[in-house]
């Protein structure tokens, strides 16, 4: 089975950023690991994520299903407009992983960074 | 599914098992001379196809599944073959892009991404029971 391993790291930019790096694979099996730890880092308070793909060497569309799940998560209010989320950011996804994010049309709503420092100052 | 029909690797259907077909891919594509992007092309559609085999073919009771990964010149065909009950993909809706993501049915990607990154997607239910499907790359 593949695994996917999520460790939690809190930087002060704006405001507070929750950093998830993970390292592994995101597919059907392993992406309630992902939905459980952001939902962990939001009850203990986390209000804006990013999430570090830069070690994840494969994401399916359970990753997206994923990303869906924290983004409503997240905007508790439910945002119905088209515009990039304030709260949720990707990080230094492989040309694979950013090949399905577009192809899926995620990159409509989440901004992608390639640098960490340029994503915490984003928020 | 046994004797001259069965197809190089096999497998239980089960989400913890889905890493093995990609390494599958990954291996038998390989050694066909695939190369990123299109091998990760291959690696992704498979992963879609089996975890669809796996939570709504069988629905998560699990059950065979085999596949075989072929060239032919410039034409690499991947085929999936499973015993589940007989599949409509047309049934499924593809994704609405144009959405906003609060709204977004998070389903019906699987399939979608294998029409968007293959040149051909078949399914066909197979005479003696269970269904094939067959994913066409042309690499020219």
């Amino acid at each position: 089975m593949a695994t996917l391993n999520i460790t939690a790291e809190q930087v002060q930019g704006n405001v507070p950023v929750t950093i998830l790096h993970l390292h592994g694979d995101i597919d059907a099996a392993t992406h309630p690991t992902l939905t459980a730890k952001a939902e962990e880092v939001v009850a203990q308070g986390a209000a804006h994520l990013l999430l570090d793909l830069g070690s994840v060497n494969y994401m399916g569309s359970a990753g997206f299903r994923a990303l869906h799940a924290i983004s409503n998560m997240l905007e508790a209010e439910g945002s119905t407009g088209m515009g990039k989320s304030k709260r949720l950011k990707l990080l230094n996804p492989s040309e694979d992983v950013s090949r399905v994010i577009k192809t899926l049309g995620f990159d409509v709503y989440l901004d992608i960074f390639q640098n960490q420092d340029d994503a915490v100052r984003s928020f | 599914m046994t004797g001259a029909s069965s197809l190089e690797f096999s497998t239980e259907a089960s989400l913890e098992n889905l890493h093995e077909c990609r390494a599958y891919i990954d291996r038998t594509g390989g050694a066909l001379g695939l190369e990123s992007p299109l091998l990760g092309d291959f690696r992704l559609v498979v992963d879609e196809a089996v975890t669809n085999i796996v939570l709504h073919g069988y629905g998560g009771q699990g059950g065979p599944v085999e596949m075989a990964m072929e060239r032919a010149g410039d034409t690499v065909v991947v085929r999936i073959r499973d015993q589940a009950p007989s599949f409509n993909p047309d049934a499924v809706a593809e994704p609405a892009l144009d959405t906003a993501l609060a709204q977004r049915n998070p389903g019906g990607m699987g399939i979608f991404l294998m029409r968007q990154m293959m040149d051909e997607v078949t399914f066909q239910s197979l005479p003696g029971g269970g269904n094939e499907l067959r994913l066409v790359k042309h690499l020219s």
